[in-house]
Formats: C-alpha cells, structure tokens, sequence
C-alpha cells in the first residue's frame, strides 16, 4: 500500500513540474512576444515615417536635418494641414496641455487638459520618424465611447394633440453621462480621452476594460496565428466632463487630430 | 465516523485512479485557462515594460533661426484664418454661444440648439431636431419675422398637415423681434419659452433671448460666418 502511495506522489510529482515548466515557458514566450512586439512597432514606424526621406536624402544630411527639426514645427504644419479640412478637428497640444476644436483654423473651443499619460514609445523613435509622424494629420479610423456621438431620442408621431400635450417632455439637463472615448487613429495609435471627475459607472468601468481586452486578445490571437503581436501606442488625457463630452459630439466620426507631442 | 471518513476517502482514491487521466486533463486546462487570463492583464503591462530595452531619441533642444522663421510663418499663416470682422460660435453641447468682433468676444451667453429628438410619422416620414455642425452664412435678415410652419410643426402637434399657403401655417411673434437666416431653413431666432434657454430643445434653429438676439443682429451683416460645434 505504501508503495502505491509513493507512486502516485511521483506521478504527481512529474504533473506538477510538467504543470509549472508549462506555465514558465508561457509567461516567457508573453514577455520575449511583448518585447518582439514593441520592437517590432519601432521598426514599422521608424521604416514608415523615414522611408521616402532616406531614398532621396543620404543618410549624413537626413542626420544634420534632423538636429534642426522639432515638435513645435511639427504641430504648426499639421494644424495648417487639418486648416484646409473642411470639418472640424481637434489640436491636441500635450506641451501647454490644451485642447483645440478648431474648423479651417478658426478656434471654436479651448479646454485645458487636467492630466496627460503618454506610452514611452514616442521617445524610441528615430527623431525624424517622430517628427514626420506628428506633423501629419491623424484621421480617426473608430471610436470607443461611454456616451453616444448623437444622443437621439426616438418619438413616435402623436395621433392627436391630446397626445401631443402628454409626449411634451423637458429634457433633463442634470444628467450626466461619464465621458470615457478612445479614438484608434487610422496610423495605429489610441487616443484615449477621459473626464476628470471620479466615475462609479458600470458601463464607464466595461468600456476601458472592453479596451484592454481587446489590446490583449489582439496579442493572443495573433501569438496563436504564429504572426507578430501589434503593438498600441497611446497618448491618456483627461479633461473636465463639460469638455471631454463637448469634444466627443464636435469631433467628425472620422475626424482629424493632430498632436503637439513635446 | 472514523470508518466513514475511510471509506468516502478510498471511495475518492478508487475514482481518481480509475479517471485519472480526466481529472488531470481537467486541471491542467484549468491552470491553463487561470495562465492565459492572467497573461492576458499583464500583456499590456509588458509591452509597456519592455519599451525599456530600447534607446531613447529625444529631440534636440536647440532651436535654429530658419526652423523658428518657418514656425512664425505658418503661425502667421494660421492667423490669418480667424476672421478679423464679426463671426459667431456657437456650442451645442453646451448651448452656449460666443459673439466675436475682430477676433475679441464682446458678448457670450446661453441659447437654446436642437432636442435629437427624432420624430416618426410612418415609415417613409422621419425628422431629426439637430442643428448642424460646421460654418454657416448669415443670409437673410429680417425684422419681426413670420414663422411659415413646415410639416413637421403640425405632425408634432398632431394635427392634420395643411396645403402649402394654408392661413394655418403663418405663425406671428413667435420668433422673436429679429431672424437670420442660416440656409437650408435654419434660422437664428428670438423665443417665446425663456426658461428653455441653455436647453436642447430647438427643431434645429438656435433661439437666443431678446438681448442677445438684438446684439447678434446688429453686429453681424449679412455674409457673417457662424460656427457651430
């Protein structure tokens, strides 16, 4: 019987190692896959944002041009390309932290940006990647919202106008929705703008946890396809609910951003 | 109970040794399932982490003279795109609006934009209540205009809808002292229902009360632009 026993315990044995080596090898290849996936994004960046400068620029002059190249040059030719749209767009200045609703160059709406969050992707840019790809116009490719972009209320025709008087309602203006609105840039970064004010809301709570879902199911799905995980550069900013609400229903669906990164 | 605890657990022991390969198949999907949503937290985390393995690029910090000259050029150039004469903003999430006189407001306050409410008659007839967004142009302007009700007004009163020069559809004093005319039958307006200023309750028009109204109409000529956001 005690041999039995001694059987089983080893058997056991081997499981568990079987069991914890499995585990290992998993949390590495997600870390090796992790850093494969950043570096990957860098290449792909770096490749497209310097890519037409190289064939006609060698190599020691695209250098000395990069050294006189920076972020406010960058914004200002962007906020010039975004003034010939004609919709309106939204100027996000990361170095005064303020937001801009502009239409053709015309200031609609300031707001100040309460808090910022940038991935440190930025920083392992090439400069002259970094400085292309901010001095171009972002166009929104989707959006992610707590709040609907055209808040519809549907009324059915009244029969008569003792319907009519009854449907009569004021709307509620003490209402007040959480704001929380990723923007997932046509260039594959995610702009996520999000109110100030603390929020205990259930479908504010499932709309972030919807996103980080969907970054880590990306990465499984494509770990399990055998490709190269994607990986999301963001940029966070928090403003008030006023604002961040304001901006959301200005903003186009596939409107156009440009970002002062600094 | 003694004899009963050794019997449940040989009973226990017997069915883990007949099912063995079940019970470790089950657990083992188990710790696999628990790995990969707990990978699934910390994926983003490591991406981000592993951002660390790279070098940094930062920008230079000196600024050439060229560089800061084509940045005053095209902040110039910017500039100049705001009107330097009278243009109205006007903000819908917040129905609030600002009047600007070379480039400075001289006057801001709250006015009333569109419910959303989208009205069904049948299937074939629909009106959405929204004021459109972008710019506009102040085209007519009239003194103690007449409101000519459209279909809609009598649908949404349930009232049977009247031929188009119908008495029934000339409404007087409504619409305050002034009107502009914003195309496509939007019109900048005065309003009866006060207390519904600073609310979204217009069919697409933008009511102001008197005062504002008077100082919008005196100030911006026909051809104004009016942003609306």
């Amino acid at each position: 019987m005690r041999g039995f026993h001694k059987q089983i315990n080893l058997k056991r044995r081997h499981w568990y190692l079987i069991l914890c080596i499995a585990a290992a090898t998993i949390i590495v290849y997600i870390l090796v896959m992790s850093a494969v996936s950043t570096f990957h994004t860098i290449k792909h960046y770096n490749h497209t944002y310097t890519g037409s400068i190289q064939e006609s620029q060698p190599e020691k002059t695209l250098s000395e041009d990069m050294e006189a190249l920076y972020p406010e040059l960058a914004f200002v030719r962007s906020r010039l390309a975004l003034a010939s749209d004609d919709s309106i767009t939204l100027s996000v200045n990361l170095h005064d932290s303020l937001l801009t609703l502009e239409y053709k160059g015309v200031v609609l709406h300031q707001a100040p940006i309460l808090s910022i969050g940038i991935s440190d992707f930025f920083q392992r840019l090439k400069p002259v990647a970094r400085f292309n790809l901010f001095a171009e116009v972002m166009k929104i490719e989707r959006a992610l919202s707590t709040i609907s972009h055209e808040p519809l209320i549907y009324r059915k025709a009244p029969k008569d106008t003792l319907e009519a008087q009854q449907t009569n309602i004021t709307p509620d203006t003490n209402l007040r929705e959480p704001v929380f609105v990723a923007f997932y840039m046509e260039n594959g970064i995610r702009l996520e703008l999000t109110q100030n004010d603390p929020v205990v809301n259930t479908k504010y709570r499932k709309t972030i946890r919807d996103i980080r879902k969907r970054t880590s199911g990306d990465f499984v799905r494509s770990i399990l396809l055998g490709k190269i995980p994607e990986y999301q550069p963001w940029i966070r900013i928090q403003t008030s609910w006023r604002d961040a609400r304001t901006i959301y229903r200005a903003l186009p669906k596939n409107g156009k951003i440009s970002v002062y990164y600094p | 109970m003694v004899n009963l605890s050794r019997h449940v657990y040989s009973i226990m022991l017997s069915f883990f040794q007949k099912n063995s390969i079940l019970i470790k198949s089950i657990l083992f999907a188990l710790i696999l399932v628990s790995i990969l949503s707990f990978s699934l937290i910390l994926i983003p985390f490591f991406q981000e982490k592993s951002l660390v393995l790279f070098e940094t690029h930062p920008f230079p910090k000196e600024t050439p003279t060229e560089i800061q000259k084509e940045i005053d050029n095209l902040n110039k150039k910017l500039n100049r795109k705001t009107p330097s004469w009278s243009y109205l903003v006007i903000n819908t999430a917040e129905n609030k609006f600002r009047l600007y006189s070379g480039k400075k407001v001289i006057r801001r306050g709250i006015c009333s934009t569109g419910s959303y409410v989208m009205l069904e008659k049948d299937d074939q007839e629909k009106w959405i209540f929204k004021t459109p967004k972008g710019v506009f142009t102040v085209g007519e302007k009239k003194v103690n205009p007449v409101w000519t009700k459209p279909d809609w007004a009598f649908v949404e009163e349930g009232l049977p809808v009247p031929p188009t020069h119908h008495p029934s559809r000339y409404e007087y004093g409504v619409l305050g002292e002034y009107s502009l005319s914003l195309g496509g039958g939007y019109l900048i307006h005065g309003t009866l229902y006060k207390r519904f200023l600073g609310m979204p309750v217009t069919h697409g028009c933008i009511r102001m009360n008197d005062d504002d109204l008077e100082a919008v109409y005196r100030t911006m000529p026909s051809g104004s632009k009016v942003y609306i956001y």
